[in-house]
């Protein structure tokens, strides 16, 4: 799982500015960044989590990386070949090896589609197979997210399945491609608890029985240390943390990622927390070049924080953090 | 203060009687805090909307008593229901920041609150609104800001601050963070257990997630497809878990505390309300089931100071309990 040399996703200095209509009144665009300068590779096999609150550029980070939204700057390497500004032919080839997971089972289903026709859609778009293989090929898909039997779902529609069945439906439709990389966008955040686990423990397993690699996207801290060998921690569009799970969450070395670990409740009434607060500041669109993003809710910055925007730098062994300061905490 | 006995809620639909409340009983005193938890749709806002008589028109209560200050409130009649809403008994609901009014100052919003229940001049109202702003961690020289000029967090405890606004003995908060990323989440937490702990309100919190009940509420009622299936002191409740529903709830959630541990779906999904299960509700689910489950209800039981079960098992390994 681990050496450098079995990476299948290299990510470099991937950036996304969205521009926002101009509308009569502003004489100039306005510019959203909600990625800037992203770096980080995906072994092959590897979970690797992005973890990050809502607007934060995870899921912006995620959409890219499937080619449903082109890049601004930087390049993404998946297998080794730059897919940053795939068309057409090309793209519809690396859609075979790349695909999605979404939040919502309820909204990424059409509610118009049996079970069959949902998963056997990508087969068509792909020209996979004649009509048995594909109807085989939907069988079997259905068997590996454990809907069984599955001759009992096929013609159902979403709203005969509950919510867990629905998004096992979405990752049959995900897998029957065969892909080696899967981008589980909140694959689990709609879902009840004990529903939850069974959807959770089946991406695990699925990624030991298919050789998968996923990027796993989460607001959900205790989620993502439960599925991802290595975490990324992104605030405001900018990775500020990386490294391997357990070394994140045992020893946070940017203010930033202190603060969100020591927000996350414990499901233990004996557990005490303690807490590493920041001031809820607004944070400038245009903080990125100048200084580091998180100065202005930062408690301990220093005068370089002011001066230069920190790169990555690393703190222990594969774990590195964006802070001018990482090293003296 | 607060005691429901035996509050039985159907709603009417076109399908049928959905049997969302199933003989819930509850009791709360001055000062207390209790967590229901359950996941979506095993009645915990049912049971919320009740207290407050919230129900929608198809709501029927089938059976039970809601007593408040030693008064039945499902008896009470629109008049007198609305003399104790909000000024006794207030709501928090999940994502009421959405319900602000875009035009109106939310400082002016809280001050509505306050007069539609106190006979205050504008000048005291607003003393009051600088108090509550105070109370909930916001600066007090906000109140004349509009709701796009606060954040998501902000709003919420806007919020807080209005359903506190005429000083109520009970506050039911429904989710009132669910809708929050985490860091203004513990934030928001955070105040409402000082608030708690500060005064001798009592209050109900209902959470879909057992590790923010853990943090919050002194007793945790579990609720199971319309029914408290298990209610104990938070500690005894997740140390000394008895009911087979609370154990495999427990064990579906993952912690960033401690092992990493294999995490234990439930099979299965929840039952169809407008057709129970007629022995215990759980039982196509549970583990443990053993045949008397599949036929008999399972009494409501208390098996030891405090900590009640409704479970067949339960109840013969501890030699019966108290009915309740």
């Amino acid at each position: 799982m681990s050496g450098r040399d079995e990476i299948l996703v290299d990510v470099m200095s991937l950036t996304k500015i969205y521009t926002l209509k101009r509308n009569i009144f502003s004489r100039s665009a306005q510019f959203v960044t909600a990625l800037y300068d992203a770096n980080f590779q995906i072994s092959n096999g590897e979970v690797f989590g992005l973890v990050g609150e809502s607007g934060s550029g995870k899921t912006t980070c995620g959409r890219i990386l499937s080619r449903l939204e082109e890049p601004t700057g930087g390049q993404i390497f998946i297998e080794g070949v730059d897919i940053s500004h795939l068309k057409g032919k090309e793209l519809r080839a690396f859609r075979k090896n790349v695909q999605m997971i979404f939040q919502d089972p309820y909204e990424s289903l059409n509610p118009r589609m049996t079970v069959y026709d949902t998963v056997v859609e990508p087969l068509e778009v792909q020209a996979i197979g004649d009509y048995e293989e594909r109807e085989y090929r939907v069988w079997k898909a259905l068997k590996t997210v454990e809907l069984y039997p599955p001759g009992d779902y096929l013609f159902r529609f979403p709203h005969e399945l509950s919510g867990g069945q629905r998004q096992r439906v979405a990752i049959a439709r995900a897998l029957v491609v065969e892909p080696d990389f899967v981008i589980a966008d909140e694959p689990v955040s709609m879902l009840d608890a004990s529903i939850r686990a069974g959807i959770l423990n089946l991406l695990l397993d699925l990624r030991g029985r298919l050789g998968l690699t996923y990027l796993f996207i989460t607001h959900d801290v205790a989620v993502a240390r439960y599925m991802c060998d290595r975490i990324g921690v992104i605030f405001k569009g900018k990775l500020v943390e990386l490294g391997k799970t357990e070394q994140v969450i045992h020893n946070p070395r940017h203010p930033y990622t202190r603060a969100l670990l020591s927000a996350v409740p414990v499901p233990d009434p004996r557990v005490k927390r303690e807490r590493f607060r920041f001031e809820e500041r607004e944070i400038p669109d245009r903080a990125f070049d100048r200084g580091c993003i998180f100065l202005p809710r930062c408690a301990a910055s220093g005068r370089i924080c002011r001066r230069e925007s920190p790169e990555m730098i690393e703190v222990e062994e594969d774990h590195y953090a964006a802070c001018h300061l990482s090293t003296d905490m | 203060m607060l005691e429901i006995r035996n509050l039985t809620l159907h709603y009417g639909t076109t399908k049928g009687m959905v049997q969302a409340v199933d003989k819930v009983s509850l009791s709360l005193d001055r000062g207390e805090s209790v967590g229901l938890v359950g996941e979506s749709g095993c009645g915990k806002t049912s049971v919320a909307m009740a207290i407050m008589k919230l129900m929608p028109p198809n709501a029927v209560i089938m059976g039970g008593k809601i007593l408040f200050k030693g008064e039945n409130i499902l008896l009470k009649d629109d008049e007198e229901i609305r003399g104790i809403r909000w000024k006794e008994i207030s709501m928090v609901f999940q994502a009421a920041m959405n319900a602000l009014n875009p035009v109106i100052s939310v400082g002016d919003q809280i001050i509505e609150a306050i007069q539609a229940h106190n006979e205050v001049s504008e000048s005291e109202a607003w003393e009051k609104v600088k108090e509550l702003y105070t109370l909930v961690g916001l600066d007090p020289g906000r109140g004349k800001s509009y709701p796009h000029e606060y954040s998501g967090g902000m709003k919420q405890r806007a919020i807080i601050a209005m359903s506190l606004a005429c000083s109520p003995d009970l506050i039911i908060a429904d989710e009132p963070t669910t809708a929050l990323d985490v860091i203004m989440q513990d934030q928001i937490i955070q105040e409402i257990v000082a608030l708690q702990d500060r005064s001798d309100m009592a209050m109900i919190y209902i959470s879909h997630d057992i590790s923010v009940i853990a943090e919050t509420c002194g007793k945790t009622g579990v609720m199971y497809a319309g029914k408290i299936v298990e209610y104990a002191d938070t500690d005894s409740l997740f140390y000394d878990t008895l009911h087979p529903y609370t154990k495999a709830l427990l064990s579906s959630y993952p912690s960033i505390k401690g092992e990493v541990k294999r995490l234990n779906p439930i099979p299965g999904e929840p039952p169809n309300l407008l057709n129970p299960p007629v022995g215990c509700r759980f039982y196509p689910r549970c583990p443990e089931r053993e045949g008397i489950c599949n036929s008999q209800e399972p009494e409501y039981l208390e098996v030891r100071d405090g900590h009640f079960v409704a479970c067949h098992l339960v109840k013969r390994a501890k030699g019966g309990g108290r009915a309740r």
